[in-house]
């Protein structure tokens, strides 16, 4: 019978039950998308230069297993409120409290078992598509990438099965101690008032200054290498704490000021102000973790945008020339003929010794050397103006023109077969004295190397040259373009990482933040019709209902960009800027949200429509 | 005397296309002068909320005419409905309808509020209703602080502080015990007699019917039989109406 009971209600009951259902399933697959990652120590160790990033990922995934488990409380919650009442119908016709909480036990068990494998499932697709879609557009293979990795697999299933038991557990324990008449009324239960007293000023003003603490450990102790590890778990348990009671009582404060302002008169102000007062109290776990979840998200894709960025930049700091093509054969001038956005394209002479290269100086004069002028270039301070040198300039630099020397010797040396004792000399006579043969080098700069169709040019060529020059396997072949490839061996597992966790994060986000605005929909239907008999247009409700959405939405985003700021400084050690990718990643993040916004005010106001009648 | 409720061969049909049509209002004709203080009555599934939903304009009629204070409301749409609701109508339902997430005075100052009333305005509004209704000291509260006498009174307070032409009452004293519900009459007796404003009840309950002028009785979506107090008491009326209900719901 009581099976038939559960059935009926899943029949009956399956909107809110699908809702529930989907967070569950979308939590499952991204801690298993992280675990995946995160428990890949062959792949994190061969794709970055940064000798902790092991701990730094078993870090996140604590990080990320007690933002999972408080959501998943919140779910469980959810599922006890949709069921009490007809467990205290079933009681009071008679079903004994231990059969009603086996059931309860059974359902929250067999529910998070079944979001469980479709979780693994859909996490394992997830890791799939980003991983292969994320390393395409950014050109990068990764070694020992995996889609499935067993141990990450095992950590999943032990995780959510532990946590699925314990939600369990206290189901029952809640329905043991709860009476009859209080599960029957569980419905009309009114929502927690919120506090104004003292208390709440204090705590609202000690959210404040931990947050403000937490940027201060941030900027000064983890960015600075002080303790890094302990200075880290400080940083985020300070940051933690102070937003969630920013959320739970400054934002009280600011909400209680407005309600007593002339401001709220108007309209349906005042009710807006009543609802956020109301739903902060209720949303305060979930607006941190959402908090924290729009951070990382927007932290990961900084710092993964910051290499994407910087890479091409600082390649292009390396060399005044994008590559560099020793005896051009025929295929390689029409491929050098193809690239696009072409700056300048150079033909120098020279005559190989054995331990010298001889140039013509008089070509330097007709067609002058590109070169850097040796200036304090920072990632910031952008690519610097190329110069172009004679040959007298080669052969008595200036103390701001000695890279110009560095160009030359980048020019043959490599391809040389003894490139570590050879020497460059710029002298007409010598050049034409010399009886070895006249060989060529040709240097090409393109102003952007990362856009097709130069990118694939740019490989090609390189490519047919460490064919024909041995040497340039191990040296690379000189150019911005070989640092540019050199790079990202060393920051691409970087780059990924910063991306995939991003996708992984705000999906979580997304999951999360409308799964809990969605829950009160059956709450908000009623107090709507009030507002309509009160005489509220439904312009007026609907304004209301978005800005209430809104409000909610950005409390979030404000906090995340803040925290985003103070924390980057964090990446200093392992990257020049960690700033350079903000801009753009906001751009993007903030996109994604406006939208899931929108969608979420969409889907609300709909599902607040079916109601009335 | 003008009438502030004109309904005339209102029909309201459910599954009206279908085998089986249901017809929970049948040619209703029904007047309400200004000042007035009219009670429905009638048994459970006689068409009583019906007919209250439709003349609040918060259900649309099959068909029929509803003037309330002149205006053809089902002509309005939806903000015009709206205005006209928040101008003209005030609402006393059983189960309070308050907003939980709204204290006491900010639940009765929503009318004024929507209307843009002035700040002082509103402060003077509430501030006379609530001393009316006995609120004065629970306008800091927040319904769930409140009794449930309390909260009827709320709901009564926020009815009428934008000076409404008429209130619809649908049980009003249905979730009271009766100390309660006898106060909650008296006060919409008062608030009939001392600020002239027009009542349309619906209700079960013979004794609150009582207090009314007029009792229409409803049965399968027509009434059947009107009452009128007149000159008697409402002690005597009281019992006219109970021996009028033990020949009627036999």
């Amino acid at each position: 019978m009581l099976t038939k009971i559960a059935i009926q209600t899943i029949k009956t009951k399956w909107k809110d039950l699908l809702i529930l259902f989907a967070g569950l399933v979308i939590s499952t697959a991204i801690f298993y998308m992280f675990s995946t990652v995160a428990n890949n120590k062959a792949f994190l160790t061969a794709n970055t230069s940064i000798k902790s990033i092991v701990v730094v990922f078993i870090i996140g995934e604590v990080l990320l297993g007690l933002i999972t488990f408080v959501y998943l409380n919140f779910a469980n919650r959810f599922l006890v409120q949709l069921r009490q009442r007809e467990y205290g119908l079933l009681m009071m016709f008679g079903a004994n409290k231990l059969s009603i909480s086996r059931l309860l036990f059974m359902e929250t068990f067999l529910l998070g078992l079944i979001s469980l494998v479709l979780g693994s499932f859909l996490g394992a697709g997830l890791t799939a598509v980003a991983g292969s879609v994320l390393q395409k557009q950014l050109d990068l293979t990764l070694p020992h990438w995996q889609i499935f990795n067993s141990t990450g697999f095992i950590v999943t299933i032990c995780y959510f099965i532990i946590v699925f038991s314990l939600n369990g557990f206290f189901n029952q324990l809640y329905i043991n101690r709860t009476d009859i008449n209080k599960l029957l009324q569980a419905n009309q239960a009114a929502e927690k008032t919120p506090k104004t007293g003292a208390a709440n000023f204090i705590t609202g003003i000690i959210g404040i200054a931990l947050l403000i603490l937490s940027f201060v450990v941030m900027t000064q102790l983890v960015a600075k290498g002080t303790m890094i590890f302990m200075s880290l778990i400080l940083a985020i348990g300070l940051n933690i704490s102070g937003t969630y009671l920013f959320i739970r009582s400054s934002l009280t404060l600011v909400l209680n000021l407005l309600q007593s302002s002339s401001f709220a008169n108007m309209g349906l102000r005042k009710f807006t102000l009543g609802q956020l007062s109301f739903r902060l109290r209720a949303f305060e776990r979930i607006l941190t973790i959402v908090t924290l979840l729009f951070a990382l998200a927007l932290g990961a894709l900084t710092v993964g945008r910051g290499y994407e960025l910087s890479t091409p930049t600082l390649a292009e700091q390396s060399s005044p020339f994008t590559i560099n093509i020793n005896q051009p054969s025929k295929q390689d001038k029409q491929l050098i003929s193809q690239l696009q956005g072409v700056t300048y394209t150079k033909t120098y002479q020279y005559k190989q010794l054995t331990h010298e290269i001889v140039w013509d100086a008089a070509q330097f004069n007709r067609d002058p050397l590109p070169y850097y002028k040796a200036e304090n270039s920072t990632l910031t301070a952008g690519v610097p103006k190329i110069q172009f040198g004679t040959a007298q300039q080669i052969n008595k630099p200036n103390s701001s023109e000695f890279l110009i020397r560095q160009t030359l010797q980048n020019l043959a040396t490599a391809t040389n077969p003894n490139h570590l004792s050879v020497g460059n000399t710029v002298d007409a006579r010598k050049f034409a004295i010399s009886t070895a043969p006249i060989k060529r080098v040709t240097i090409v700069h393109v102003k952007n190397m990362t856009a097709q169709p130069n990118a694939q040019i740019l490989k090609k060529l390189t490519a047919a040259q460490t064919k024909r020059f041995p040497t340039l396997a191990t040296l690379g072949v000189s150019g911005a373009y070989g640092f540019l490839v050199i790079s990202k061996g060393v920051f691409g597992g970087l780059e990924f990482m910063g991306f995939f966790l991003a996708i992984a994060f705000l999906v979580m986000l997304a999951s999360t933040l409308m799964f809990k605005v969605l829950s009160n929909v059956e709450t908000d239907r009623r107090r709507y019709q009030i507002l309509a008999m009160i005489g509220a247009t439904p312009g007026q409700r609907m304004l209301a209902n978005a800005v209430e959405i809104a409000i909610i939405f950005i409390v979030p985003l404000t906090i995340g960009i803040i925290d985003v700021v103070y924390g980057l400084p964090m990446f200093k050690a392992v990257m020049v800027n960690p700033y350079i990718g903000l801009t753009s990643s906001l751009l993007i993040i903030v996109s994604f949200y406006v939208l899931y916004y929108i969608l979420t005010v969409v889907v609300y106001q709909r599902m607040l429509k079916k109601g009335d009648k | 005397m003008k009438n502030v409720i004109d309904v005339k061969n209102l029909n309201l049909t459910y599954n009206a296309n279908s085998q089986k049509p249901f017809y929970a209002l049948k040619d209703v004709n029904l007047q309400v002068t200004d000042g007035d203080f009219v009670a429905i009555m009638g048994p459970s599934g006689s068409g009583k909320s019906s007919l209250l939903n439709v003349l609040a304009s918060l259900q649309a009629p099959t068909n029929g005419e509803v003037l309330i204070d002149d205006q053809n409301i089902w002509q309005l749409n939806a903000n015009q409905l709206a205005k006209f609701r928040g101008q003209k109508l005030g609402f006393i339902f059983q189960e309070y309808n308050l907003i939980e997430s709204l204290s006491v005075f900010d639940n009765i100052a929503l009318p004024l509020s929507l209307a843009k009333a002035p700040t002082a305005t509103i402060k003077a509004a509430v501030n006379h209703v609530a001393t009316l209704l006995h609120l004065t000291e629970q306008l800091n509260k927040f319904p769930s602080e409140l009794s449930g006498g309390q909260k009827q009174r709320v709901a009564a307070a926020r009815a009428l502080v934008h000076q409404p032409k008429l209130i619809f009452g649908d049980e009003p004293t249905g979730a009271l015990d009766s100390a309660n519900a006898r106060e909650m009459m008296n006060y919409l007796s008062k608030i009939n007699a001392e600020q002239h404003i027009s009542i349309l009840m619906v209700t079960h309950d013979g004794f609150s019917a009582s207090f009314a002028n007029k009792i229409h009785f409803l049965s399968d979506g027509q009434i059947v039989q009107t009452l009128e107090r007149g000159n008697q008491s409402r002690e005597t009326f009281y019992r006219a109406v109970l021996d009028f209900l033990g020949t009627f719901e036999e």
